[in-house]
């Protein structure tokens, strides 16, 4: 980051390359949308690019970078998604489709009853997460996602420590609670 | 769920290693001889592996390269100094200077129209030094009535 600072393209080419593919994820994890995840990690990406004559190595670089994509997913998933929801009809027209949604591939060498349930158990995980508050999901996906811990992750969100605890806390077991059919369970 | 079992938050706590290491001790300790407790945090663990589990998504073929086309879209930002220098130079500086150098000929060389001075105005150009005795000039009045004063003291 600093190089790139320096003026070095290159270096922020790097950073971009090795970190894409975990910030796709945590949005996705975030959002539950394959296309959407895309669309607020390059949003993520561009406020890196633009906020790099800011930086200051005060902490790790992860850290910072994912004080910025989960502030992405907290103030720019609404946009994002009300545009391409728009899109989609414009694209469809008269068919009614609602759009593309793009979903990870599953294993493909399981067996095919194995293949669906899987799918079904991750829609399930999904919906249960997007069911959480905004900070809850943010907190929890940021615990157990990308292992930060609470005094990071307090300064991602700006919340303090005590805060953020309360917030795994709750959110993780409203999650447990969703998620006791997905456990074959009672909570 | 005895008095002594853990408290759900500092489960979760446990469970994130975010306790002191006396803590984290003792509640180990607990642990190993409180099925409760151990099912509990069992529950815990099973919910954050179901996030891990979700199938980890691969960027669309599209995603580096529409990526880099928004970077290309972002125009460099000029420095304040650069603003502030770009506006001394190029074509509106000629423009403004050429603006004031016209406005100051028309206050200059654009007449006005002239008009004789009054015979009092000669008078106090040719004798402007008399403004030193403002006191002489406050009483001239009372000379010019000096006549009329006289004959009213007469008359009183």
């Amino acid at each position: 980051m600093l190089r790139f600072q320096a003026g070095d393209q290159g270096a922020f080419r790097q950073l971009f390359d090795r970190h894409k593919g975990r910030v796709i994820n945590y949005c996705y994890r975030y959002c539950g949308n394959a296309q959407i995840a895309e669309e607020l990690a390059q949003e993520t990406f561009l406020r890196v690019y633009r906020a790099a004559a800011r930086y200051r190595p005060r902490a790790r670089f992860k850290t910072w970078l994912y004080k910025i994509a989960a502030n992405v997913c907290l103030n720019e998933l609404r946009r994002v998604e009300h545009r391409i929801a728009r899109e989609s009809i414009d694209a469809a027209g008269d068919e009614g489709e609602s759009g593309s949604r793009r979903e990870p591939a599953v294993d493909p060498a399981a067996h095919p009853d194995e293949r669906l349930a899987q799918s079904e158990r991750e829609h399930m995980v999904h919906q249960a997460i997007e069911q959480l508050q905004a900070d809850q999901r943010a907190a929890l996906l940021l615990r157990v996602d990308m292992a930060f811990s609470y005094r990071e992750i307090g300064q991602q969100l700006g919340r303090s420590e005590n805060h953020v605890k309360t917030l795994i806390h709750r959110g993780r077991n409203k999650l447990k609670s969703l998620l006791a059919g997905y456990f074959g369970e009672s909570s | 769920m005895k008095d002594t079992c853990i408290e759900n938050v500092e489960l979760n706590s446990y469970l994130d290693q975010a306790l002191s290491e006396h803590r984290t001790r003792s509640i180990r300790a607990h642990l190993a001889g409180c099925d409760a407790c151990r099912q509990r945090l069992e529950i815990l663990v099973r919910t954050d592996a179901a996030i891990n589990r979700i199938t980890p998504l691969s960027p669309s073929a599209d995603f580096d390269a529409s990526f880099w086309r928004k970077v290309a879209q972002l125009e460099p930002q000029p420095s304040r100094l650069r603003q502030i220098a770009a506006f001394f130079t190029g074509w509106r500086p000629v423009l403004a200077a050429s603006a004031a150098a016209a406005l100051i000929a028309a206050v200059l060389l654009i007449p006005r129209g002239t008009q004789a001075p009054t015979p009092g105005e000669v008078f106090m150009a040719e004798n402007i030094n008399l403004l030193n005795d403002l006191e002489l000039i406050q009483s001239l009045d009372l000379f010019e009535n000096w006549d009329a004063i006289q004959e009213m003291k007469v008359e009183g």
